[in-house]
């Protein structure tokens, strides 16, 4: 596994400076939503067309915050056209089936003219980006895929639910189980939210073994909500989380991940993903599920906060394809 | 023992006992078998049957039982099945969890649409779904020949009186069926068999995972129709070849209520190819199918056709809260026992403590209303007690107080009928008259309706929260629900031992760790309803609303006039009529699936035609909101509109009637009344 990944001021160039590109990504209510397309619409670099998805949450999603949400969209929409941010959009339904995202795919493919697709995860759901990175990983005409995640800004997340209203815990799209489902362990990355986690360790917890991965926290506060999701998945027994079982990994390191999750691997039968922290840990998840045929398990949310985030922070690329061949089948120069 | 052993050993840590289900060994520990009584015992006999019940209330507990690998460890440890079912005919079970398998994902993918260049065509995506269940369950059948061919399953085999398990014989016997169409053809043992069927359903799994964009002719070729196989396993087992008796095949059916969810486009179609099985009636297979409440009854077509499936004709329904609540007048109530031994086993294998079934009431010990009315008042307090009979003349107080004695909850009865007598325009001289023969104590009936909001008033008149203990009290406040119990027992336990106290070495535990406990398991089903479960949201903000309404009537309510409205009753015909009709019946439904609402029919005391239906927040709810748990007659009568207005409307919901039904119209409640517990609560 080699997966070259930074922050975009610093190893941008070396990957997107060379030739044309496009971008997929999310027109959401969060500023950083914005970052991508912004950033890389202007300057040195060549992009070629933007495309973003605005995802519209279910009609029974409670609360019902559509209409802040709208509001929201709109003025991303108004910025971006201002910034001069040449973009298309369209509607989609957060809870689209996998037909559906093909379709949107197949659309998204249409308007491809580039050597180099970027994915900016940044504001997309995870189960349309996991859906997303799989299918244009396996695409032999995406020869160069890159994924983009930019963090809040200072204001990082609000203070109140980021997400409510969870589903029955499903395999994200993409990535259902094996039959007999592999494993022994499942491992949980742990967010702000439980959603309705539990509901998940009842099903595939089983005779399983628990692990648990953390984001390395910038503040205390990250921290705080953490253990207490963490707390909710024990039931207030925090006392039975055994250090042996965390991993604590910086929230933009989906390389570590993988490799946490390698390492985990070597010492069970198989794993069983749970991706409910941060989406650069996702990404790490859903590249070792792919590659070593794992299911990833998840509690859709049907409302999001439109306050979800405030501000932009930083942006990371990570290089997940590059000349055809997928960061996890490529080996280090010199094995 | 530490503080921390008793807390890590709290055997009652996991109420949702997942992980029992899922370990046939910890579940042969932990199974009681007092739920296996009355109509819960035709799970095990030779026809379909649907488990219904709210979540938690012990259906999958309940359908475990039927599956191979969890009635082998019961009879290779105890020597033979549990007792009701040694007196059936043996069975042979195979499961399918339809989310863990994936069916629920057949039409999230449509294999019609990806062969016809987009468009869709039903019929073909259930027949790829039939066929995939079809092979599945012919894997767990391997799966579980397999399982009886090694020593694992010696004991089993004995009880199906199976003598001789020739795997090589019968997999040539099985991959000669027309129902494969020749898919296991060359199959010669039953690892062969094994691998090529999880060939197929690898292959079905990655169409379906968008690994693949095609399905490989030799298996579109030999699509499996719905329940052949099935059928041809069933006349296996029947057939006298391989047992000396005939053995019905069971088949186990898990998820089957979230279809609709985790596929909205194509999920009731799912749903519909499990009702074509059942709907065969199949005389060989038979199908067990678990589900909540409510989701249960929604689809009951059968696939390509618009024949339902029928109940006694086709299946027999088995209602689990239906069995569990009845005869709550404790004449032959099944709950306390089964509570009981759930107990008993989870303080002896899951804690390894050692105590015997009659010491496990005793844990939390009795109650009377007198003795928690007193708690109230531990230093006589008599300026506040005093205010337990406000809002009556200054002369019948006296009388009163002179009377009860100071007893709390009897001074407040007493001023609750005195009350009650003025609002009906009787005199002060009859009433002080009529006092001395203590009528509040006098009628039971009347008595027994009010104890629970009057001690509700006592502790609000007295500045603080209600005291919840005892045994009785805690079977209450689950609702006749076994989750509920075990998250109550499961509180009580920790604080317990949070304050060093071995539940087991110093019963009856304190009422006020008791209580505190009990707060804490209040609290967390409410929030766990919020955060985990479909609607939960929804329903945390609307139920919340509804039982402050509850609370503020009642506890205002200081002639008690109406202590049954701690619920409500809507006519049946009213439900599903209309737009708030609907929305109101599903929001009912949802909330007593999800046991957050306890549902019951009532015959009305109105002069209606109409049949009736009252709904109540679940006990375990009682303490959050300060409300009664035990039911009272005669509920709130409302209508559709109100009850809308209360769950989606934006203003506070007004519950209850405030004008007491036989008080005169010019007539004025005393005016104390209206301030009754301005510093109360």
């Amino acid at each position: 596994m080699r997966l070259p990944w930074g922050l975009i001021k610093d190893i941008g160039p070396a990957f997107l400076a060379g030739g044309e590109f496009s971008i997929i990504g999310c027109l959401s209510f969060e500023d950083r939503c914005r970052a991508v397309p912004t950033s890389l619409s202007s300057g040195a670099y060549n992009c070629g067309s933007v495309s973003l998805l605005e995802i519209v949450d279910p009609p029974d999603a409670f609360p019902d915050y559509s209409e802040e949400s709208r509001r929201k969209i709109d003025i991303n929409r108004k910025v971006l056209k201002e910034s001069g941010v040449p973009f298309e959009s369209e509607r989609v339904d957060l809870l689209a089936s996998e037909d559906q995202m093909l379709d949107v795919i197949g659309k998204l493919r249409a308007r491809l003219r580039s050597t180099i697709l970027i994915l900016d995860i940044t504001s997309l759901p995870k189960r349309y980006f996991c859906f997303f990175l799989k299918r244009f990983l396996l695409l032999p005409s995406v020869r160069n895929l890159v994924v983009t995640y930019t963090q809040p800004g200072y204001n990082g997340y609000t203070q109140e639910h980021l997400a409510e209203d969870p589903m029955t815990c499903d395999h994200l799209p993409g990535y259902a189980a094996p039959l007999p489902p592999k494993g022994d362990t499942l491992v949980v990355s742990v967010g702000f939210e439980s959603l309705s986690l539990n509901s998940l360790l009842e099903i595939y917890r089983g005779q399983r073994r628990s692990k648990l991965l953390l984001s390395f926290p910038p503040n205390g506060t990250a921290a705080r909500r953490q253990w207490n999701t963490i707390r909710n998945i024990v039931s207030g027994r925090v006392e039975d989380v055994l250090r042996n079982n965390v991993e604590a990994v910086a929230a933009w390191d989906a390389e570590e991940v993988y490799k946490t999750l390698e390492r985990w691997n070597g010492d069970a039968d198989g794993l069983t993903l749970a991706p409910f922290g941060p989406k650069p840990h996702s990404l790490g998840m859903a590249l070792f599920a792919m590659k070593y045929d794992f299911g990833m398990y998840y509690t859709q949310p049907k409302a999001y906060h439109p306050a979800y985030s405030g501000g932009i922070g930083s942006t990371w690329i990570y290089v997940v394809k590059w000349d055809d061949i997928i960061c996890f089948n490529r080996v280090s120069a010199g094995v | 023992m530490t503080r921390t052993d008793t807390r890590i050993r709290n055997p009652f840590h996991d109420p949702l006992v997942t992980e029992l289900i899922e370990d046939p060994r910890r579940y042969t520990e932990m199974f009681s078998e007092e739920i296996l009584v009355g109509e819960a015992l035709a799970a095990f006999r030779p026809t379909n049957v649907v488990v219904v019940g709210p979540q938690g209330a012990g259906k999958s507990m309940l359908l475990n039982l039927l599956r191979y690998n969890v009635l082998s460890e019961w009879i290779s440890k105890r020597g033979k099945p549990p007792e009701p079912i040694k007196k059936m005919a043996p069975f042979f079970g195979i499961s399918v969890n339809l989310v863990r398998a994936g069916f629920h994902a057949f039409g999230r993918r449509s294999v019609s649409a990806a062969l016809a260049q987009g468009q869709k065509d039903q019929s073909v995506d259930a027949a790829c779904a039939a066929d995939f269940i079809n092979h599945y369950l012919f894997r767990e059948f391997i799966r579980a020949l397999h399982f009886l061919g090694d020593n694992r399953g010696k004991r089993l085999k004995a009880w199906l009186t199976i003598d001789r398990l020739d795997g090589n014989r019968m997999a040539a016997q099985m991959s000669s069926w027309d129902c494969w169409y020749g898919y296991y053809s060359g199959c010669v043992t039953l690892q062969d068999l094994l691998d090529k069927c999880e060939q197929r359903l690898s292959v079905w799994r990655s169409f379906l995972n968008a690994n693949i964009d095609t399905i490989p002719e030799g298996i579109w070729q030999s699509k499996a129709t719905l329940g052949d196989p099935l059928h041809a396993i069933g006349n296996l087992l029947s057939s006298g070849t391989l047992a000396s008796r005939r053995i019905p095949l069971f088949v186990i059916i898990d998820q089957y209520e979230v279809l609709p969810e985790l596929n909205p486009s194509f999920g009731t179609t799912l749903q519909r190819i499990v009702n074509t099985l059942i709907k065969a009636r199949d005389p060989v297979v038979f199908y067990k199918i678990g589900a909540r409440t409510y989701d249960w009854g929604t689809e009951l077509r059968v696939w390509g056709a618009e024949s339902r499936i029928e109940i006694q004709r086709d299946y027999v329904l088995i209602d689990l809260a239906d069995l569990l609540m009845r005869n709550e007048d404790k004449t032959g109530w099944l709950y306390p026992q089964l509570a009981i031994d759930v107990a008993h086993k989870r303080i002896n294998v899951e804690g390894h403590f050692s105590c015997s079934k009659d010491v496990v009431p005793q844990i939390l010990g009795k109650r009377t209303p007198a003795q928690e009315a007193a708690m109230y008042f531990p230093k006589g307090n008599d300026r506040r007690k005093a205010k337990l009979v406000r809002g009556i003349p200054e002369s019948l107080k006296l009388r009163i107080e002179e009377l009860c004695r100071k007893s709390p909850l009897e001074m407040r009865l007493a001023g609750a009928w005195v009350l009650q007598q003025l609002q009906r325009g009787v005199s002060e001289s009859k009433i002080t008259r009529e006092v001395a023969e203590r009528p509040w104590s006098a009628k039971k009936s009347w008595r027994k309706e009010r104890i629970d909001i009057a001690l509700l008033q006592i502790a609000s008149v007295a500045n603080q929260r209600r005291y919840y203990f005892s045994w009785e009290t805690a079977l209450y406040l689950s609702g006749a629900n076994i989750s509920v119990f075990l998250l109550i027992f499961a509180e009580i336990w920790d604080m317990a031992s949070k304050a060093d106290i071995h539940p087991l070495k110093n019963y009856p535990l304190d009422p006020q760790l008791q209580t505190d406990g009990i707060f804490v398991a209040s609290d967390k089903w409410r929030n766990r309803d919020r955060n985990e479960q479909l609607g939960g949201r929804k329903r945390y903000e609307a139920l919340g609303r509804l039982g402050s309404s509850i609370h503020d009537y009642l506890i205002h309510d200081f002639a008690i006039s109406n202590p049954g409205h701690s619920g409500f009753s809507l006519r049946e015909s009213d439900l599903w009529s209309g737009d708030e009709g609907n929305e109101v019946g599903s929001f009912l439904q949802r909330g007593v699936s999800w046991a957050m609402l306890e549902e019951r029919i009532h015959t009305s005391k109105q002069r209606e035609a109409a049949t009736r239906r009252k709904w109540y927040l679940h006990p375990v709810l009682s303490p959050a909101f300060a409300i009664p748990f035990k039911r009272a007659k005669e509920p709130y009568y409302t209508s559709v509109n109100q009850v809308y207005s209360w769950f989606f409307g934006a203003d506070k919901p007004k519950f209850g009637r405030t004008v007491p039904g036989r008080r005169h119209e010019n007539e004025k409640l005393p005016q104390q009344l209206e301030m009754a517990l301005e510093d109360g609560h």
